[in-house]
């Protein structure tokens, strides 16, 4: 019984995209009205819900403040219904914590922290479902929420993850591809700047291919941040018109 | 468009998954149809003929394109493949529902595909926003894909109609299940099954023996009794398997024996299980390499492995009594443990099947169009085949393909492919030979050829920056007369601080062929250069491999040079690898270069140089013998061939001369120094070459056979073998040693390539050295290209590309390597022996002397040292009263009526060729000397006719 | 709420700067980056095809601009961080360019000079009290910094009481401060807030909104019923009329008034008018 053919001949893929084409993005932002930002983004068949809270006091120790930036403090967890089969530990196991600790990195790369010394952000990221690039999905999802909380950002952050099957690309991997077992790579990017906030891969790739391969993400990362922009948009004349103007 | 496909699937440990899928539904994908205005913008380009008019059928007679559903394009094939069935469309159902069942089907119809001059194309119907379908409640997924494919359909047919009101193009639907066809006619769309199809094709007659015939369900009970039992289906054979019921395995069928067979288990210990099979009833159906499931019979049943020669050769088809009747002559009285673990056959896994080359046995009715056809591989059985060419097919070599093999039918069904020659003649059955033994030989493709570079070619200045300019070397090639593809060329040279530098020097294969484009592929998927015996096989074209990289006398070639500094005791000094330019002095054959070395009067550089080369081999194989290498020899023959009629004219032993040893030399030196390079460079992923040391049970025959001669041969290291067989020799015999030594090649284990992260075991035993690959000959050995490759990388002259550097894709072309080096082995010894026959046959019946190889229950085996031939002389005869034999293993010796034979004995034999079965023509051998009334057959042979079998012959095989 | 930065000239390569008046009262996303008067003379490499309006046709340009919260100095551009609508304020008198800000929708209140907010005492420790505003850090409160406090005479403040008071030190360095006196030593209205009442939180924005001064809601409410209110610049409102039920009512309505049109207020207004 053969395996699933990742990409036909005719160039399209398991769902009938073709290579560098992205899912269905819907996103709703200020969804949760007791958290100080929140966002919520389905990519595909990946949900994810994103909360931030802050800048506000340290909590916890108070030796952990930084004196010139705010401390900046992501905690990923994965409900127990999101994949397939029920997962015991929504959160504190490797995975999540591994996840935390890189979208800490790629929200200190574009959160302005100089401007709140010796405070804590806090944001918060929960999938609901996991259908592949769960990653840029909560990524996507932070930012979001990050601009509904109005805490100063550089520039958006926009993540998609990319593969590579038989000499191809393919942009924003759905977990089918994911679980083909292909090289996978995550990018989040500033797209104004073009800056990498965070690159990610734990596979095996030759360097001939990396360049293919990462232009294909940064070109859906930046398919994304147009849908995001309108989303943003959407969100704060809908907010402005209740606002009376 | 978005849906979403949610489906229930059942994971390993038993539970139960839903799994959920995006499926997207596009607008933008386009018919096909060329001159289809809606579709101008898809993304892929119009495939389809517009005005597909070169099939007339009766049926339909405007232009028209096919629709093929699932089955037809299963069974189907090869009517498909035609070249005259043009403008198909192949819906994305239908693919992937073929890439499931059968991948060698998908893998011809993706190559049909690809091949413009077919113009199929490939709609991708489940993405196409008109034509998606949705699964209906309590519709199977069967009903479900027929639904698709008619929608498709029908949609096609409007579509169509859209494009120009005049257009008639239609789409034909072609099915052969009986309710789809109604249904779809039911929907108006225009359906025939492909039987009625393509009998209206009235231009194309031949394409009706391509149909491949199937037995509808309904008709099977009714016509013939049930002979065998049915097939479990495959889950519960799964079932029976997890739970250790059934065995799974590999069913190999016996080449001696027509009603008995052995299951190879697969197994997870490295002892795989054996069991035999005997009788056709516990055969049930299987067919040579399909995987099979069987259930063990109870040990009351257990046979033992019958040491008789049965072969089919019944007419009546359906007769199994007397199958019944010879089936009981198997089963012999023999002793307790003897008896093999028996079973039978329960249900088939999967099946292996491949064309077939034979011959028609026509059927002694003259108007039926029925026939049976008998493969020249003895391990398949007959197959009956329709066909209404009988008359012009008799005598001829034919292709067929099994379709199926149905219960109450005595042999399998299948339907004829291709008509291959006449039987006997050299192309025909060199064709056989190279299709039974799968060796690509077709010519190079179109996308091949273009890959190549054109004439004139010359190196250029951007070639010469990364290469070393040695055309000043004063560099020759020695190699066998009438070689064209010359790998490799040699030098030796005086340095100023009195050592030597010696140079061994590759043609540089691995610039013209590029890693991943369709040369590469193709050398790669044939491997070796097959030798033949009047032909040769290329793996690259010919145009590289006997013109550019071809190291030719004076013409400047690439090559990759590797360069030892080495004083006058043949140690290394410094080695060094680089890609250099070369301009090859002289080519001379081994004779050529012998002569100079011995020459008086030559002191030209050349001749300095080889002899320098020389005086170095002679130390350097001192010193592989000193570590344990072994000399064998095997009886090596060529043929010289008449040149206008390419018949045989005479048999020759090959000659080995010290210049064969010193190119030798050189070429093992740089192989050992390559390896040892790339192993440090590349620890995971060096192609090398290894050899392991046989086991001592293999070593058992050749210590038995040197003892019955008072000899003793020691088998516990390599140069203990090698200094004991150097040793045994015979004052009275000469030719003892040669044969101690052939006997000993026997023993030996098969060479293979291995990836160096894959395998801890390293070592070449008949070399004697720790580490070992192939660089020398790149041209002839894809291997070779590998190993370039990586050294490339490794001195720093060429990039990397992924394939390199994973182990398990070297794996894999390692064990694809290996196998293609063992069919062109036995394809190169089956041409050898055909040209053998050839040979005897014009020269009639000859009379030689011989010596005893091997002796056996009831033959021996005896090797001809003048032609280097093999053979058997056997004892028993079915028409003859059987004489006394008595087989002695210890010895060993075989007691014949009175007189005794033992290894080793030289006896007289009659060599002559038995052309009575056509398709395996047999080089007969008989007794002579000594003279055993009774058996052996008189030495005058001058009113002998050649054609006419002697009557005192006796029944053998080679 | 000014945060004054002098513009530096410095080139930056970006894309997609627009010039800062075209794009005035837009929706404005963090990434883009914003040109200034003066700047379309003279443009570097840069934004080739980019529309050079100008940003005041009365060619006054070498003005000093001062750039707001929600935008940040980059080179001689301007990076907006914050997402909202672009604003301009133009300078009542003198030279200079004026103010451009983001009008941002937030939750979370940073400290800033000068503002009035409403504080709740958690701790008293020697001299100061500790007052959580809602930012990042509790402000510290003086003794000394109420109308009329000695080191004698301390004022009389518990821990959990509500306090109005201005930042006079809150930059991110250091730990924000306020007082309940101006600078010349009055409360003006500062200081501990009385007893009862409701104390609720809204978004910022709303509470800009209705400290405009030209809001009506403030007015219609206080037609309702008598009523004390206070508005801290940090979100929080206190609330007390007559009675709870009224009590809550008016703190339900402000709250409410974040989320709906003028129309709907003016009926609820009028509903409750009547009963």
């Amino acid at each position: 019984m053969a395996g699933l053919e990742l990409l036909s001949d005719q160039g399209y893929r398991v769902d009938g995209r073709r290579a560098g084409e992205l899912r269905k993005i819907q996103a709703r932002m200020g969804v949760f009205a007791q958290a100080d930002g929140s966002a919520y983004i389905e990519q595909g068949n990946t949900k994810a819900l994103a909360v931030v809270y802050g800048p506000h006091e340290i909590r916890g120790s108070r030796a952990r403040a930084l004196p010139d930036r705010a401390l900046v403090n992501c905690q990923y967890s994965s409900a127990t219904f999101s994949t397939g089969e029920r997962k015991r530990r929504p959160h504190g196991d490797r995975k999540s914590c591994e996840m935390g600790l890189q979208l800490r990195q790629t929200f200190e790369a574009a959160v302005l922290t100089q401007l709140h010394p010796r405070s804590q952000i806090d944001i918060y990221v929960q999938v609901l479902q996991a259908d592949g690039g769960t990653y840029a999905a909560c990524v996507n999802a932070a930012t979001l929420a990050v601009l509904d909380a109005g805490i100063p950002m550089r520039d958006f952050v926009c993540a998609c993850s990319a593969g590579f099957v038989d000499g191809t690309a393919l942009a924003d991997l759905s977990h089918v591809e994911e679980a083909a077992g292909g090289p996978q790579l995550a990018l989040a990017l500033l797209p104004s700047s073009g800056q990498i906030a965070l690159l990610e891969m734990d596979a095996r790739l030759h360097e001939d291919q990396l360049e293919q391969v990462l232009e294909t993400a940064a070109q859906a990362a930046r398919d994304v941040h147009t849908l995001l922009d309108r989303v943003v948009r959407q969100h704060v004349q809908e907010a402005s018109i209740l606002l009376g103007d | 468009m978005l849906k979403s496909r949610t489906f229930l699937k059942k994971t390993r440990a038993g539970g139960v998954m839903k799994i959920v899928r995006e499926h997207y539904l596009r607008d933008d994908i386009g018919c096909g149809a060329s001159g289809c205005a809606a579709c101008g913008s898809a993304h892929e380009g119009p495939v389809l003929e517009p005005q597909p008019l070169d099939r007339v059928s009766s049926l339909c007679p405007q232009p028209h394109y096919l629709l093929p559903d699932t089955n037809v394009l299963l069974h189907q094939i090869d009517v498909l493949e035609d070249p005259a069935i043009r403008n198909v469309i192949v819906l994305q159902t239908v693919l992937q529902e073929v890439r499931n069942r059968s991948a060698p089907v998908y893998k011809r119809i993706r190559d049909a595909t690809n091949n413009q001059e077919k113009h199929f194309y490939t709609f991708t119907n489940e993405h196409h926003r008109e034509t998606y379908v949705e699964q209906l409640q309590g519709e199977t997924s069967n009903d479900r894909n027929d639904r698709a494919i008619r929608v498709a359909a029908k949609w096609y047919n409007e579509h169509l109609k859209k494009m120009s009101a005049e257009n008639q193009l239609r789409v034909i639907f072609i099915t052969n299940d009986r309710k789809n066809k109604e249904k779809a006619i039911e929907e108006g769309i225009p359906a025939f099954t492909c039987e009625e199809y393509v009998k209206s094709l009235t231009a194309n007659p031949e394409l009706i023996d391509r149909l491949a015939c199937l037995s509808e369900e309904g008709n099977e009970i009714d016509s013939g009794k049930i002979i065998f039992s049915e097939h479990l289906p495959l889950s519960k054979l799964q079932q029976g398997i997890k739970s250790g019921a059934y065995l799974q395995g590999t069913f190999r069928a016996s080449r001696e024996n027509y009603l008995e067979a052995t299951v190879w288990v697969h197994g997870d210990t490295e002892d795989n299980k054996e069991i035999i099979l005997q009788g056709l009833k516990n055969l049930n159906r299987a067919i040579h390499e399909d995987i099979v499931a069987v259930e063990l019979l109870p040990k009351n049943q257990w046979v033992a492995p019958s040491s008789v020669v049965l072969l089919d050769e019944g007419q009546n088809e359906d007769d199994m009594e007397k199958e019944e009747e010879r089936e009981c002559t198997l089963k012999t009285a023999v002793s307790e443990k003897m008896l093999k673990p028996t079973g039978r056959v329960v249900g088939i896994i999967r099946r292996n099947w491949r064309p077939y080359c034979g011959m028609l046995s026509k059927s002694d009715i003259k108007e039926s169009r029925r026939h049976l056809f008998t493969p020249a591989d003895k391990r398949i059985p007959r197959i009956r085949i329709e066909t209404r060419q009988a008359s012009t097919l008799e005598g001829q070599r034919i292709i067929v393909a099994i379709d199926g093999w149905p219960r109450n039918s005595r042999y399998p069904n299948g339907h004829f492919v291709k008509n291959l020659g006449e039987v006997g003649d050299k192309e025909t059955e060199t064709e056989v030979l190279l299709l039974e033994h799968d060796v690509p030989h077709q010519p190079f493709s179109q996308a091949v050829l273009s890959l190549l570079p054109k004439m004139p070619w010359s190196i250029t200045e951007k070639d010469m920056k990364n290469r070393e300019d040695l055309r000043h070397l004063c560099v020759c090639s020695v190699d066998p007369p009438g070689c064209t593809d010359i790998d490799d060329a040699l030098h030796c040279r005086e340095l100023e601080n009195g050592n030597l530098e010696v140079g061994v020097h590759i043609a540089d294969v691995s610039y013209f062929i590029r890693p991943g484009n369709a040369l590469d592929q193709e050398s790669a998927r044939r491997g070796t250069t097959v030798y033949l015996c009047e032909k040769r096989i290329d793996m690259v074209p010919e145009l590289l491999s006997s013109n550019l990289c071809s190291l030719r006398s004076n013409v400047d070639r690439l090559a990759f040079s590797c360069i030892w500094e080495m004083n006058h005791n043949a140690e290394i000094l410094k080695t060094r690898f680089t890609k250099s330019v070369i301009n090859s002095k002289a080519s001379l054959t081994y004779a050529e270069a012998q002569m100079r070395i011995d020459s008086s009067t030559m002191n030209d550089s050349i001749t300095t140089s080889l002899r320098g080369l020389n005086k170095l081999a002679k130390i350097l194989k001192k010193g592989r013998i000193e570590n344990g290498a072994l000399t064998l020899s095997s009886p090596e023959v060529r043929f010289h061939m008449d040149s206008e009629t390419h018949d045989p004219i005479d048999l020759q032993t090959k000659e080995l001369r010290e210049t064969n040893s010193m190119v030798e030399e050189f070429m093992l030196l740089a192989n050992i120094s390559v390896a040892k390079k790339i192993h440090e460079e590349f620890s995971e992923h060096a192609l090398l070459r290894k050899h392991p040391a046989p086991p001592p049970s293999n070593y058992e025959i050749l210590v038995k056979a040197a003892k019955s001669k008072n000899l003793e041969i020691k088998t516990d290291t390599a140069k203990a073998l090698a200094d004991s067989l150097d040793q045994a020799d015979s004052l009275t015999f000469p030719y003892l040693n040669t044969l101690l030594r052939i006997l000993a090649t026997r023993c030996m284990m098969q060479a293979v390539y291995f990836c160096s992260g894959m395998d801890t075991d390293f070592h070449h035993y008949g070399l004697a050295s720790p580490i070992y690959t192939h660089f020398t000959s790149p041209i002839r050995r894809y291997a070779d290209i590998i190993v370039h490759r990586l050294l490339a990388v490794a001195v720093g002259a060429d990039c990397t590309y992924p394939e390199l550097t994973e182990k398990h894709k070297l794996a894999e072309l390692c064990k694809n390597l290996n196998f293609r080096h063992k069919m062109a082995q036995y394809a190169q010894r089956a041409s050898v022996a055909f040209h053998t026959q050839l040979f005897f046959k014009s020269k009639g019946i000859v009379s030689e002397e011989a010596y005893i190889l091997f002796v056996r229950k009831n033959a021996l085996v005896v090797l001809i040292p003048k032609y280097g031939l093999e053979g058997t002389v056997f004892f028993e005869e079915k028409d003859k009263p059987k004489p006394r034999l008595t087989y002695d293993d210890e010895i060993p010796s075989l007691k014949i009526e009175d007189t005794v034979f033992h290894i080793f004995d030289k006896v007289k034999v009659k060599i002559m060729l038995d052309s009575s079965n056509l398709q395996h023509q047999k080089i007969r051998m008989s007794l002579v000397e000594p003279q055993i009334p009774g058996i052996s057959v008189p030495t005058d042979t001058s009113n002998m006719d050649i054609s006419e079998p002697e009557t005192k012959k006796k029944k053998l095989q080679k | 709420m000014a945060e004054a930065a002098a513009v530096v000239a410095e080139s930056l390569a970006g894309y997609r700067a627009r010039a800062a008046r075209a794009v005035l009262e837009q929706v404005v996303l963090p990434g883009e980056e914003l040109l200034l008067p003066g700047q379309e003379d003279g443009e570097g490499p840069g934004s080739a095809g980019e529309r050079p309006l100008r940003l005041n046709a009365g060619a006054r340009s070498g003005g000093r601009v001062v750039c707001g919260p929600g935008l940040r100095r980059c080179g001689d551009r301007l990076l907006v961080t914050k997402c909202g609508r672009l604003r301009h304020k133009e300078p009542g008198s003198g030279n200079g360019g004026g103010v451009y800000w983001v009008d941002s929708q937030q939750k979370r209140y940073v400290p800033v000079k000068g503002d009035h907010v409403i504080g709740i005492v958690t701790a008293k420790s020697g001299d100061i009290f500790k007052v959580d505003v809602g930012g990042s850090e509790p402000a510290s409160l003086s003794y000394l910094s109420f109308e009329g406090a000695t080191k004698r005479n301390r004022p009389n403040v518990q821990v959990g009481d509500l306090i109005y008071g201005q930042f006079v030190v809150a930059n991110k360095d250091m730990e924000p401060e306020m007082v309940c006196i101006d600078s010349c030593g009055r409360a003006n209205g500062m200081g501990v807030i009385g007893q009862d009442g409701l104390l609720f939180k809204v978004t910022l924005g709303l509470i800009r909104r209705l400290l405009a001064p030209d809001c009506e809601i403030l007015q219609e409410v206080g037609k309702l019923y008598p009523l004390e209110i206070v508005f801290g610049m940090n979100g929080r409102i206190w609330v007390k009329a007559k009675t709870i039920q009224q009590t809550l009512i008016l703190a339900n309505i402000l709250e409410a008034c974040e989320h709906m049109t003028a129309d709907q207020r003016k009926q609820i207004f009028s509903r409750l008018a009547e009963s």
